[in-house]
């Protein structure tokens, strides 16, 4: 393992996987291009999430090397010749068990930040 | 994945990951246009929103993970790097390793040709070779002629059966005249060998028979060099010893005598079959070479010819008769496979040791590297991939020492015929096959294993914590590293220990066979040999005459003070078959039974003093022992042992050959020269003046000189044809190369396996010098606080030196019974010395125990002499 890779991994800003679920959920409506699910998460958060082109790529080579998603080459609205990532299967299920989790770090996170009465 | 899929898949990834980039940035482009850009600023927004494009592709391919190609192109350049960082090491380990591998596989490539490949001959494991052994008073291994035509009448067990012997023959008529090595061949022999003649033909049934055999095939070099390869020559005639023989035939040239004498031209074997067979006349031929019928097995072979031979008639001179059978491959290459053998298992060591010490080299030099494996274990490397890493940089060591080792064998292999000169320069060529190559190469991946793994484990055993917090103090793999160290020098001892007895063993050996006991001076001695080839001179009075006069010419040439002839058989180291029985005045000999027997050299009377053979009792033979003077005889000490005892021999009298021969006075006792063979001792000789018994026809010039023989050559050449425009000279040497040509064989196996030895020995001291440093690194501070807590300089050297004798004294034992073991694989090969001979079991280990302490003691001195006041004060 090189180190350069750890260096590119800390700039994910967002939580650890996050980003991939992010991706995955986008995938979620339909197969899309790198620059449609960069644009589709930038307009879903309001302008917060800005993905990064050095996070978006690597992720979606991940997520395709790990079988989550497929990619094809087709051409959009405008007649560009573009990659295409669609869901899989596995990724449907990856996608599950991941927003099972993330409400679980939500509610959990929730938790800390307004603890519920203490019994007394 | 091969390569090529690999390198295919990656650039269309490549390829890809572009296009998916440039897509991006058209899209991000045509937005920012409809947001009202120009096309230009369009562009550039969105490669500046991008970012660095080259950055994000590295991070993307990243992703792909690190396919096996790149991971191990990535471990070679980087086992490259390392490898030339220290072309010291890379050098020494590479080169012993070369060396070990390169005289392994070139022995393999003898034992290839001796033990594996097929002989040249068709469907030649059915070939087998025979003789009997007649015993008389010392054995000879020759066979009957009847009882070879009876065999090859009577067995049921062989298709065929064929006999040969060797003769030495002038051959005359050519421009000069040349003595030729001949054999005479049943007329069968080639066919049973499956062989046939390139040009002409084969030999009939009926030039088997005396009378009919004038015919000869010569040999394809022989063809070449003196008849220009000229096929016209078939059907000519050509003179051997005075007779003509039409040649019939050419040999092919990569024909090869199936017997150890080289063979330059055949001719029928030429018996008097019918006259054999009714016991008229007997004869001898040397071998029996039988082809055995399919399915049959050497042992059925065996009862039948001994169901055969318990009914034939014994001889009158009623010797014990035995038989003796052995593949015709282990006939020929017997001696040479055990010899390949030891020198496989020793060079084999030599491997070995080799290994060692590259193995402790590295596991040192990683152990150093502490801190930077210690980081890259940190960064999340795996343990799997530093090993893969490291056992790379072994393996492009293990490579590179290959390729040099398969170059050096390929180069030094031809030395090995020196083995044995006839048999494998008859075969000329020790290939170098797909078999040879491949042992190659399995070597050295074996051991590229063997020295890369133990290192390799041990040293990406990292403790983290300690590696990073101390100091010099090398940690990597901790006390368990130093205890294999330890334990693979004492394996160098042991394994060096073993290859120098054995190599003691050899010397000594070979110091008595070619040294010892020879009976004589060999400095200053000039031996030419003649084969009286006129027939005029097999007559006794001119014989004596041409030979006078040969005698006083040389001793009349330049550099030469004196000269003598004998018979050429009985010039040192001599010749077996040589002995003849003889009787002793007054002694009864019971008709049939044993009959004494001894070597008759005839030699003229200053042969004594030339050779300086000592008279014990009597006189010599001397010039006044002529013609009409009566006749006498001088012999050796072991012909007075066997048949004397305590009697004293002086002026008794013997006789040599038939009844018809004068008996001869004993007019004193000379000692013992060794002329059957460097190897036997003194057989009886009786010596007798050329001038009184008719010479034989092989004779042997000896002359006291300090020139060199290729000197006196040309003068001596001239010298003979001015005596016989007809007589050539067979061959000129020293005294000196005549005896070691004799022991060559053994003489390259003791010189081969001393060398093995010696680098052994340097290779195993610099590996426990290596180690013992190595520990020493290790105990710095502990060394340095018993100093400061008083412990004087020599008890620090005593602390180390006493941790490197536990090292050698175990390597000691291991050694020496491995060495015990081992030697027995050289007892076919030892002359007068025995396997476990204890001036070598004492010497040779007491030798290398010095050595190996002087290897502890260098850097336990330097150890001491270390201030322990700036060691501690480093940390």
């Amino acid at each position: 393992m090189k180190p350069k890779r750890e260096r590119y991994q800390n700039r994910i800003e967002l939580l650890q996987g996050t980003l991939d679920m992010l991706i995955l959920q986008t995938l979620q409506w339909g197969p899309q291009h790198g620059y449609a699910i960069s644009q589709s998460i930038r307009g879903r958060s309001g302008e917060v999430l800005q993905v990064e082109t050095g996070s978006l790529y690597p992720a979606l080579h991940r997520l395709e090397k790990q079988g989550w998603v497929t990619s094809q080459w087709k051409l959009t609205e405008s007649k560009q010749r573009a990659k295409f990532y669609r869901l899989t299967p596995t990724g449907k299920k990856q996608l599950v068990s991941e927003q099972a989790r993330w409400a679980q770090v939500v509610s959990a996170i929730a938790g800390v930040m307004n603890p519920a009465p203490q019994e007394g | 994945m091969s390569l090529w899929d690999w390198l295919f898949q990656r650039r269309r990834r490549e390829e890809e990951l572009d296009e998916e980039v440039q897509s991006h940035l058209r899209m991000a482009a045509q937005e920012h246009m409809e947001q009202g850009e120009t096309s230009e600023q369009a562009r550039a927004s969105a490669v500046r929103e991008f970012g660095n494009v080259t950055l994000v592709k590295e991070v993307t391919r990243d992703m792909w993970g690190w396919g096996f190609w790149e991971t191990f192109l990535q471990d070679v350049s980087y086992g490259v790097r390392s490898l030339r960082r220290r072309p010291g090491f890379t050098i020494a380990a590479g080169l012993s390793l070369a060396l070990g591998i390169g005289f392994t596989t070139a022995i393999y490539t003898l034992l290839n040709v001796v033990a594996l490949q097929p002989l040249p001959y068709a469907d030649a494991e059915h070939l087998v070779w025979m003789t009997q052994i007649l015993k008389k008073n010392s054995a000879d291994e020759v066979t009957l002629t009847e009882h070879f035509l009876e065999w090859r009448r009577q067995n049921q067990t062989f298709t065929d059966l064929a006999g040969y012997n060797y003769q030495t023959r002038n051959l005359t008529g050519l421009d000069e005249p040349m003595q030729v090595h001949t054999a005479r061949v049943s007329a069968s022999l080639l066919t049973l060998l499956g062989v046939q003649p390139v040009l002409g033909r084969n030999f009939l049934k009926q030039e088997d028979y005396k009378g009919h055999d004038q015919v000869a095939l010569l040999g394809s070099p022989l063809w070449q060099q003196q008849f220009g390869g000229n096929p016209k020559i078939i059907g000519q005639a050509i003179v051997l010893d005075g007779s003509p023989f039409t040649i019939v035939g050419i040999l092919p040239p990569d024909f090869a005598f199936p017997g150890p004498d080289q063979v330059q031209l055949i001719t029928p074997l030429g018996k008097d079959e019918a006259a054999e067979l009714q016991h008229k006349v007997g004869s001898i031929v040397f071998n029996v070479i039988g082809r055995l019928k399919p399915g049959v097995t050497l042992e059925q072979a065996r009862a039948d010819l001994a169901v055969i031979q318990s009914r034939l008639p014994v001889p009158p001179f009623r010797p014990t008769i035995t038989l003796k059978m052995l593949p015709l491959r282990t006939y020929l290459f017997g001696n040479v496979k055990t010899a390949g053998l030891v020198l496989l298992t020793a060079a084999g060591f030599l491997l070995l040791i080799a290994c060692a010490n590259v193995s402790n080299l590295l596991m040192a030099r990683w152990m150093r590297r502490d801190r930077e494996l210690a980081i890259r274990s940190a960064l999340g490397g795996s343990r799997t991939r530093l090993i893969c890493q490291l056992l790379t940089e072994s393996a492009l060591l293990g490579a590179l020492a290959c390729a040099a080792g398969i170059a050096l064998a390929f180069w030094a292999r031809h030395a090995l015929f020196v083995l044995s000169p006839y048999h494998l320069s008859s075969l000329r060529n020790l290939p170098f096959d797909g078999r040879v190559l491949g042992f190659a190469l399995a070597l050295g991946m074996s051991t590229t294993l063997l020295f890369g793994l133990i290192p390799a484990f041990r040293a990406t055993k990292v403790r983290l914590a300690e590696a990073i917090q101390v100091g010099e103090a090398t940690v990597v793999g901790g006390r368990g590293s130093l205890r294999i160290l330890s334990m693979i020098a004492a394996a160098e001892v042991a394994t060096t220990l073993v290859l120098s007895t054995g190599a003691g063993l050899m010397l000594q050996s070979f110091w008595k066979l070619r040294y010892m006991n020879l009976g004589f001076q060999p400095d200053r001695l000039v031996v030419a040999t003649l084969n009286l080839s006129n027939p005029e001179l097999r007559e006794k009075a001119p014989q004596s005459a041409f030979i006078r006069e040969l005698l006083e010419r040389a001793q009349r040439l330049p550099g030469v003070e004196l000269a003598a002839v004998t018979r050429a058989s009985e010039i040192p180291p001599g010749d077996f078959h040589a002995t003849n029985s003889f009787a002793i005045e007054g002694r009864d000999q019971p008709l049939g039974g044993p009959r004494p027997i001894a070597r008759y050299p005839v030699v003229s009377s200053a042969y004594f003093v030339i050779m300086g053979i000592p008279l014990l009792e009597g006189r010599l033979l001397q010039d006044s022992d002529g013609e009409n003077a009566p006749p006498v005889a001088v012999v050796n000490q072991a012909l007075v042992r066997r048949y004397f005892g305590h009697e004293n021999p002086i002026g008794k009298r013997v006789r040599t050959g038939a009844n018809d021969q004068p008996w001869r006075t004993i007019a004193g006792v000379v000692g013992d020269v060794k002329t059957s063979g460097l190897a036997s001792s003194a057989e009886p000789t009786i010596y007798l003046s050329y001038r009184q018994t008719g010479t034989p026809t092989e004779i042997g010039l000896v002359m006291r000189s300090p020139l060199a023989a290729g000197i006196i050559a040309p003068e001596l050449r001239k010298m003979v044809a001015s005596l016989d425009a007809n007589q050539p000279i067979a061959s000129i040497q020293t005294m000196g190369d005549r005896l070691s040509d004799s022991v060559s064989g053994p003489r390259f196996t003791t010189v081969l396996l001393s060398a093995f030895a010696a680098l052994a020995i340097m290779l195993g001291m610099i590996g426990v010098y290596g180690v013992m440093d190595c520990r020493i690194r290790w105990q710095l501070r502990e060394l340095a606080v018993r100093q400061a807590l008083g412990a004087r300089r020599n008890d620090v050297i005593w602390h180390v030196l006493r941790q490197g004798i536990t090292i050698i004294v175990t390597g000691l034992v291991a050694g020496l019974s491995g060495a015990i073991g081992l030697s027995r694989l050289l007892s076919s090969m030892l002359y007068q010395v025995s396997v476990h001979d204890p001036l070598t079991f004492a010497t040779v280990p007491i030798g290398l125990v010095s050595v190996a302490l002087l290897a502890c003691w260098i850097p336990a001195l330097r150890a001491a002499r270390q201030d322990p006041v700036q060691l501690l004060r480093h940390d």
